[in-house]
């Protein structure tokens, strides 16, 4: 049973189709790339994982440990274990960092049952040594945590801080979705760092990107295309080289030809 | 002459007991008649977006005594404070502070500092505006005289505690502010109650002078039963050089009106004045602070921001006047209302009128419902709906309390937002 599996997965944002019969499925321990141009559905695909209510689920289901949470809140699933590095986070003027994950990581905390609980921060005090140590790991300096969240952030920075999330609520699976847009490559490889010194058994990552830059740093296990709000085309590390070469015009005729 | 039919409560005979009661001067038992005279030809403070409704002035008991030693808040550790409890009073002026400081019911001032509150008294106030403000006058019953000597400064706060114990009180509090040159105080007010939404009727106008170089914090909190008309003054007077920085928050009450004044007439006079409200169910606040630069080189800046949940109602109107005088003066205004459901509403007005071209005006106002993809956002995380909703509906008032620097009145204040929202 796989530990997330989405199954013919058909969702429309403001009635417009956008995910068209989508299957996926991922493990902990793997890390899994998720490819495809602008507006083929990646960002979507995470969206609706999350549970954002914009994103109507017309078919199909969406299992967690073979259980369906399709009918929970977003909260439920982030407790469950599920995260999303935004592409664009939000900015939430008045909020600190420090505050926020505090509660959220409190939030989480009221879960025992789970076995990705035990291992967060129980007093504030372990939860800001954690911090802190994360922080200097993204080459950040201590008064980020300190700011309202997002406000006045470079985009190098959010994306930093959306990993630094990932990295202390230790979900059971993450979305990081483009983590890599906007960075310059300096900043880049502490993200790919970072990403890579949390990977474990117990952490499954899918990463939404255009280019196979990021690629580079964070190494895949398996890769998928998508097109047109499906996975056309899965596969190893290979892929991502014949996309490089070929670009998706090649994806594209592959599977015209197979529809024929 | 036409027949005024008064209700009981607002007769001569009721005014000329609480006069006598309180042992006043002859002249501020002429005032009361003169207002009681004028009550009739005057209207309620209502607007476009405010109705008084449910105002039942016969009920009214302006004679209620309280229990001012029962409070709903331990201040004893306090070294300077007043407790008014309905029309009671209690207070203390700590050894160390008995030479700098005078604070004490205003009716003990008449008596005992008649000079030094005659020189002041009402002359910015005007008891002729609408029903409130007559009814104000004539039935003065309450309020503070605070007076700070020149040079003194003061790292505790002079601690005003006011609140209404009984059902039906009519509390009409006027409250003197007197600070010296150079002096620095703070002054925190807080307006409470032991009240569910029983009736209740409080006018709380304050008259406040801040002396050439002064620098005077003024808190005020409020947190009122839901029953409650309260109309609110405050009148800014700073001399030269003066700094006013008052804070406030607008929780409790059923309707609240106020209205701040700032009177910029000397150079380098300052006013600060940041008024934060958060309502729920039927609650209206409608809240007015103008700021009136008439000198050289005066400043103001006006933070208002509300949030409104239910059907409940907020108005800031926001009034700058630079005058033809007022060149070099700097005025900021910022207006800005979350709502939490759609049947809620914020009104922001601002309103800038500027008379000299050599001087600089700002303004920024919004209004809208509270930001979807933040809770999105926040809950992906982990927190539930409404902790998500909690957490930006704070983060979109708290941050105006952080340059409260006494830790315990500013952590009061976010402790009393957190009750209110756990209420709802």
């Amino acid at each position: 049973m796989p530990t997330l599996e989405v199954r013919d997965l058909y969702v429309s944002v403001d009635g417009k189709e956008i995910l068209k019969g989508l299957n996926f499925a991922i493990n902990k321990g793997e890390i899994h790339a998720l490819m495809g141009p602008n507006g083929s559905g990646k960002s979507t695909l995470a969206y609706t994982i999350m549970g954002h209510p914009k994103y109507k689920i017309e078919s199909g289901d969406i299992l967690f440990e073979g259980k369906s949470i399709i009918e929970m809140k977003p909260d439920e699933r982030a407790k469950l274990g599920l995260f999303l590095a935004f592409q664009y986070p939000v900015e939430v003027p008045g909020v600190t960092l420090f505050n926020f994950l505090w509660k959220a990581i409190q939030a989480n905390n009221l879960d025992s049952t789970s076995p990705r609980v035990s291992k967060l921060p129980k007093s504030v005090i372990d939860y800001k040594r954690e911090l802190i140590d994360r922080v200097k790991n993204l080459n950040m300096s201590e008064i980020f945590i300190y700011r309202p969240i997002g406000v006045g952030f470079s985009g190098g920075e959010k994306k930093r801080m959306e990993i630094l999330q990932m990295a202390m609520l230790k979900p059971t699976i993450a979305f990081l979705d483009e983590p890599d847009s906007g960075l310059d490559i300096d900043s880049l490889k502490t993200v790919a760092d970072v990403v890579n010194s949390i990977r474990s058994q117990d952490l499954g990552i899918v990463v939404i990107t255009h280019y196979q830059r990021i690629l580079n740093y964070i190494k895949p296990d398996f890769v998928h295309i998508m097109l047109d709000g499906r996975i056309v085309k899965s596969g190893g590390p290979e892929i991502v080289e014949k996309l490089e070469q070929e670009g998706y015009a090649w994806i594209r005729e592959t599977t015209a030809e197979s529809a024929d | 002459m036409s027949e005024i039919v008064l209700p009981n409560c607002l007769s001569p005979e009721v005014i000329n007991k609480l006069s006598f009661q309180r042992g006043e001067p002859l002249w501020l038992s002429e005032k009361r008649n003169q207002a009681l005279e004028i009550f009739d030809s005057l209207n309620l403070p209502e607007s476009k977006y405010t109705k008084v409704k449910g105002f039942k002035l016969e009920v009214l008991d302006p004679f209620l005594q309280g229990n001012p030693e029962k409070v709903l808040f331990d201040i004893e550790k306090l070294g300077i404070f007043i407790v008014q409890a309905n029309t009671s009073s209690r207070y203390k002026v700590s050894q160390k502070y008995s030479d700098k400081v005078i604070l004490m019911p205003l009716s003990e001032a008449l008596n005992k500092h008649a000079d030094l509150v005659r020189e002041r008294i009402f002359t910015k106030f005007k008891y002729d505006q609408n029903k409130f403000t007559s009814l104000h006058l004539a039935l003065l019953n309450s309020g503070v005289f605070v007076y700070v000597s020149d040079g003194v400064e003061i790292d505790e706060p002079i601690y005003i505690v006011n609140e209404v114990q009984s059902e039906n009180a009519g509390i009409f509090s006027h409250n003197l502010i007197i600070i010296g040159e150079n002096s620095r105080v703070t002054i925190v007010e807080e307006n409470h109650c032991c009240l569910g939404d029983e009736y209740a009727v409080v006018t709380n106008i304050s008259e406040i002078f801040g002396g050439e170089g002064s620098n005077i914090n003024f808190v005020s909190i409020n947190n009122l039963g839901y029953g409650i008309y309260n109309y609110v003054e405050r009148i800014f007077i700073p001399e030269k050089d003066a700094k006013i920085n008052f804070v406030g928050n607008w929780l409790g009450g059923k309707i609240t009106i106020s209205k701040h004044l700032a009177l910029l007439d000397n150079p380098g006079a300052e006013l600060r004045d940041v008024q934060i409200a958060f309502a729920n169910n039927i609650q209206q606040f409608d809240l007015t602070s103008y700021a009136q630069h008439l000198s050289p080189y005066t400043k103001s800046n006006v933070v208002m921001r509300g949030v409104a949940k239910d059907k409940a109602r907020i108005v800031f109107y926001g009034l700058v006047d630079i005058e033809k005088d007022a060149r070099d003066s700097d005025s900021f205004l910022s207006e800005h209302g979350m709502l939490l459901n759609p049947g809620a509403r914020v009104n922001a007005i601002p309103s800038l009128q500027i008379k000299n071209a050599n001087v600089k005006a700002g303004h920024g106002a919004t209004v809208g419902q509270i930001d979807e993809e933040q809770i999105f956002y926040l809950m992906t995380r982990g927190l539930s709906e409404n902790e998500a909703r909690k957490t930006i509906t704070e983060g979109f008032l708290l941050p105006a309390f952080d340059e409260i620097r006494i830790d315990f009145i500013r952590e009061r204040i976010q402790e009393m937002l957190q009750q209110k929202w756990d209420m709802l």
